[in-house]
């Protein structure tokens, strides 16, 4: 009885040293494939903030400005639409 | 009878099973020991287990928190103003160069900026393991030098912060050290939250304040002035839509400025703001009761108190309305309504319009501003204040007390961050606004305010021409700082902006002159920029429609 006790206790152990050692290895390969993902989202990450920082040069204001001069653009001028916009309630 | 040999294997039989017995026990304690050994082993793998499988989240997290990329600032739309981009920098490890002159000869192909001599210098050291070559690279030039296949050279990944704009609100941007410390602006105000990975969001409009940069700047050169400053508020919920202060700089390179260029006139220059302070005197006045529209003041003569002499620029020498001594900028009219005030009264209302001391809002605190010393606060002193003397403040100081007039009677605290909540309280009543908005229109209608006059909208102003205290403590008629207050429009503000010109030259060089166009320059084009249609309904005073556009009755 005392045989059959022990070898089920190292059984048992044998167990669940397969058992911790199939974890660790799941452990290990979803580790890779969440670094690999990381460094995806990292590399995406940094070119959003490239193309931000490219489109907000880009877009500067005074640089509009200057081609907004080039190209001989206007200000919208609201008096042309004037009798269009008085309210009824200001009408005389 | 029981025989001796019987006895013997009877007493052997019993110690055989003793002994046993002792052999079991032991054995079971080994067992036990085992198994708790097992299970000590078991546990200590399975904890392992356990924590490598947290390990890839520490790992994140430690990445994150050794290369963490430092927050953007962005304008109120949106628009990208500073952000952290990763670069590449160059170092060397000295021990690990075959060939000094080669790595040298090459590297200078690639930076032929660098300092040939100095580069030998530090590559010879052979005892050193590291020395930094050049910072910050750009991708190509990573590129470039990676493929001369050099051994000895490598690069270090960092963020680099760029300011997409340059100069655009430089001063209120701030800028970092090169251990990326914010040390001025929001950068260092807004340093924990920056270096945390979280943006900031500005109230401050990239497009307006591009605009009032440009529109000043133009100004600026063209009346050869010595600075400038100009900042543009929402009187409504108090944010500053673009705060300018000239000369300034290029963020990206703000170690090559100079002293006058990082200074922020705008919240560290204190000024005496000129006849724009009038407006507190007429507003006091009429909240008090002792003048209203109605109401005539003698500026017939000069007022003399002991040596000093009050006189008016632009002298009408004659009884005039409030509107028109207001509209024409008396000093002697207005400092007959200060003379109707006790000092009590003119004390409280600055001190409730925050400008007696410095300023507390969400970038920190404005530089203190110079207040008459309460045993020389008399009679004169009073008078000199009702016309913008004895008193200087921060520009954001008086945009924001001269706002309250803009916001229905509202004091409203001004912020540079969007999250920052809006804190009001009733300054004025709503009376003493309407009067106000009825002078501010003759100003820009009728008076010394007429060249910031807009087609189709209903401007108001007030026009400012202080002279400028020289270092003998007397006051410079040659120089002169030329300030414009303007409400647009004034039926219901959206904007409100406080121009001021230092020493400009030339013929004219008034506030009317000087100031008052780039209010216009910059509100036309605002309107457009901000969808502000015309004021094509008359303003409301006292039940009797009084005003009018500059387009005549609608």
């Amino acid at each position: 009885m005392n045989i059959l006790k022990n070898l089920f206790l190292i059984g048992l152990t044998c167990g669940l040293l397969v058992f911790v050692t199939f974890i660790k290895s799941e452990v290990r390969s979803l580790t890779k494939e969440t670094q690999v993902v990381i460094k995806e989202q990292e590399k995406l990450e940094e070119h959003i903030k490239v193309l931000e920082a490219e489109f907000a040069y880009l877009t500067n204001p005074a640089r509009l400005a200057k081609l907004s001069d080039k190209l001989a653009f206007k200000n919208i001028d609201f008096n042309s639409t004037k009798p269009q916009l008085v309210s009824l309630k200001f009408q005389q | 009878m029981v025989r001796p040999s019987a006895r013997r294997y009877k007493q052997t039989q019993a110690k055989s099973q003793q002994g046993i017995s002792i052999v079991k026990a032991r054995l079971n304690v080994v067992v036990i020991a085992i198994f708790i050994i097992q299970c000590s082993v078991a546990g200590a793998i399975i904890n392992k287990a356990i924590q490598s499988r947290h390990e890839p989240q520490a790992q994140v997290k430690d990445y994150f928190a050794k290369d963490i990329r430092r927050g953007s600032i962005y304008d109120t739309n949106g628009t990208l103003l500073a952000t952290s981009l990763k670069v590449n920098s160059l170092y060397a490890d000295p021990k690990m160069m075959l060939d000094v002159n080669d790595a040298v000869y090459k590297l200078k192909k690639v930076l032929p900026d660098l300092d040939a001599k100095d580069l030998q210098r530090k590559l010879s050291n052979k005892k050193r393991r590291f020395v930094w070559i050049k910072r910050n690279l750009s991708p190509k030039q990573a590129y470039a030098i990676n493929s001369l296949g050099v051994p000895g050279f490598a690069f270090k990944q960092e963020y680099f912060r760029t300011y997409p704009n340059g100069s655009l609100a430089a001063h209120v941007l701030g800028y970092i050290n090169r251990n990326g410390v914010g040390v001025a602006g929001v950068e260092k105000v807004y340093n924990e939250q920056l270096k945390a990975g979280e943006d900031v969001h500005l109230t401050i409009n990239a497009t307006l304040q591009s605009t009032l940069r440009e529109t000043l700047a133009k100004q600026l050169l063209k009346t050869n002035a010595s600075s400038a400053w100009a900042i543009a508020l929402d009187p409504r919920d108090g944010s500053v839509l673009s705060s300018v202060s000239l000369p300034d700089y290029d963020a990206n390179f703000y170690n090559k400025a100079s002293a006058i260029q990082w200074k922020d006139r705008t919240i560290s220059g204190v000024y005496e703001m000129g006849s724009i302070n009038k407006t507190y005197t007429y507003a006091l006045g009429f909240e008090k009761g002792i003048i209203n529209l109605n109401s005539i003041l003698d500026a017939t003569r000069p007022i003399r108190i002991g040596k000093y002499r009050i006189r008016d620029f632009h002298g009408k020498r004659k009884w005039l309305s409030v509107v028109d001594a207001f509209k024409y900028s008396s000093n002697i009219a207005v400092s007959r309504v200060a003379d109707e005030l006790t000092v009590e009264q003119q004390k409280e209302f600055f001190d409730k319009l925050h400008i007696l001391e410095p300023l507390e809002y969400d970038l920190g605190q404005t530089t203190k501003p110079i207040v008459p010393e309460d045993k020389s606060w008399k009679r004169l002193k009073k008078m000199t204040l009702s016309y913008g003397y004895g008193l200087a403040t921060t520009p954001l100081q008086s945009v924001a007390s001269l706002s309250s007039i803009g916001n229905n009677g509202y004091y409203v605290k001004p912020k540079f961050i969007k999250d920052t909540p809006t804190v009001k309280e009733k300054i004025v009543s709503d009376e003493t606004v309407s009067k106000m908005k009825r002078l501010f229109s003759a100003t820009v209608e009728e008076g010394t305010g007429r060249r910031a006059r807009i087609k189709g909208y209903l401007i108001g102003g007030k026009t400012g021409t202080a002279e400028v205290l020289s270092e003998s403590g007397e006051y410079n008629k040659k120089q002169n700082l030329a300030t414009f207050i303007g409400f647009a429009p004034l039926d219901n503000p959206e904007f409100i902006v406080l121009v001021g010109v230092h020493s400009p030259q030339g013929d004219y060089r008034g506030g009317g002159s000087v100031a008052a166009p780039v209010f216009r320059e910059f509100a036309e084009k605002a309107f457009a920029i901000l969808n502000i249609r015309p004021s094509l309904y008359k303003m409301q005073d006292k039940g009797q429609q009084i005003l009018k556009t500059n387009k005549g009755e609608l």
